[in-house]
């Protein structure tokens, strides 16, 4: 059997039909690759202090926060997926309008809790934990919270989108989330 | 036949033009039916010996009936690796001819589209946009060569698919209308732009710079 240096033998790989191999798997290792690690650049966070703020960087014209949120809220976080478009969102206003906010939106029975839970892949820190683990009733009955629901399509750049809610008043704070499309 | 002839040996009488077997040989062997270096059994001189008329005592020295005569793949236009005729009426192709990867050059260059589209998609950061990138990264690597988008839109909804996978039936659900979405991007014609063909899925709220 000739013997052949290890330069030939790569040689002789790439001049034969094994680069398309090695090319079909160098292909197929970078798109898993990428999928993966690009799988956290598309759920970006952002923070806003003001509701000024907000509406200046487009949140809400790109269709990941509501439109109709009170002008006063405040210290407002935001997380969402490009690639399955779901967001939620966590907001504080006073209590007033809060109020006025839930007097806006129809109120979700009990019974849809299961089906109306936030699809978000993972979850930030400001997020519920009762949420997190879809268990809205517990939000419900443990922490003074109720869940609302509005369907949008003024603000929304591209289908018409429902939008849910827990919102507690009194403490002044609220959570939104909305489903992809 | 066979009989016989085993009977024969048997019994010490063999008949004078068989040459003596080596004796390392512990079975029978096939006559030898592939005549030709071709892969297709239909060139051998004699395909399929067993159970032609005299098979045993000619042992596959009959030319094929069909040897020099007739084009038996005439009516697979003479391709009948790529088609197929189920039905007798008409060849159809079993697969569309396509070169999975074509030329390094374009492979690199379709990349590079998918790269662009998944950059701009980031930046512009408008809910719904996903799927008029999509669309725009097949339209346009599609150009190129149909293996490359392909290939990247699949592996990419199937590794979504499994980083989702706490949410499957959503994740599944996004997946189709994803690839619904590549489809249209990659049938666009050669005379359409790949901005009005997937003008269906841009968003309203999307910068107008993309």
């Amino acid at each position: 059997m000739r013997k052949i240096s290890a330069a030939g033998f790569v040689g002789q790989i790439l001049r034969r039909k094994m680069l398309r191999e090695l090319c079909s798997f160098a292909a197929i290792g970078a798109v898993i690759f990428s999928g993966i690690s690009c799988g956290k650049y598309e759920s970006p966070t952002s923070h806003y202090d003001t509701w000024p703020q907000l509406m200046k960087d487009g949140a809400t014209s790109r269709g990941w926060i509501a439109s109709f949120l009170p002008n006063s809220s405040t210290n407002i976080s935001e997380r969402h997926d490009l690639d399955s478009n779901a967001g939620c969102f966590r907001f504080f206003a006073p209590t007033a309008d809060l109020e006025l906010l839930v007097s806006q939106l129809e109120r979700v029975p009990s019974s849809r809790f299961d089906s109306i839970g936030p699809w978000l892949n993972g979850s930030p820190d400001w997020w519920p934990p009762a949420l997190a683990k879809k268990r809205l009733g517990e939000l419900v009955i443990n922490d003074g919270f109720e869940i609302y629901q509005k369907v949008d399509s003024v603000s929304q750049p591209g289908d018409t989108a429902v939008w849910y809610f827990a919102i507690n008043p009194p403490k002044g704070i609220g959570y939104g989330w909305h489903k992809g499309n | 036949m066979q009989l016989q002839r085993y009977s024969d040996r048997r019994s010490g009488q063999r008949k004078a033009h068989q040459p003596r077997r080596s004796m390392f040989t512990t079975h029978r062997r096939r006559p030898s039916c592939r005549k030709s270096d071709s892969r297709f059994v239909a060139d051998w001189l004699n395909p399929d010996p067993i159970g032609e008329p005299g098979f045993e005592t000619l042992r596959g020295r009959t030319p094929s009936p069909l040897a020099g005569g007739p084009n038996r793949y005439l009516f697979l236009g003479n391709n009948p690796v790529n088609r197929v005729d189920p039905l007798g009426l008409d060849f159809v192709p079993i697969l569309p001819n396509f070169d999975p990867l074509g030329s390094l050059g374009e492979v690199f260059e379709s990349l590079g589209d998918f790269w662009y589209a998944y950059k701009d998609m980031r930046e512009a950061n408008t809910k719904g946009a996903d799927k008029y990138f999509h669309c725009l990264a097949n339209c346009r690597a599609s150009r190129k060569g149909p293996g490359v988008p392909l290939f990247v839109s699949f592996g990419r909804e199937v590794v979504d698919t499994i980083t989702h996978i706490n949410h499957p039936i959503d994740s599944i659900k996004d997946s189709m209308e994803d690839m619904k979405a590549n489809k249209h991007g990659w049938s666009c014609p050669k005379d359409e732009s790949c901005e009005s063909r997937c003008a269906k899925y841009r968003p309203r709220g999307l910068s107008g710079k993309y």
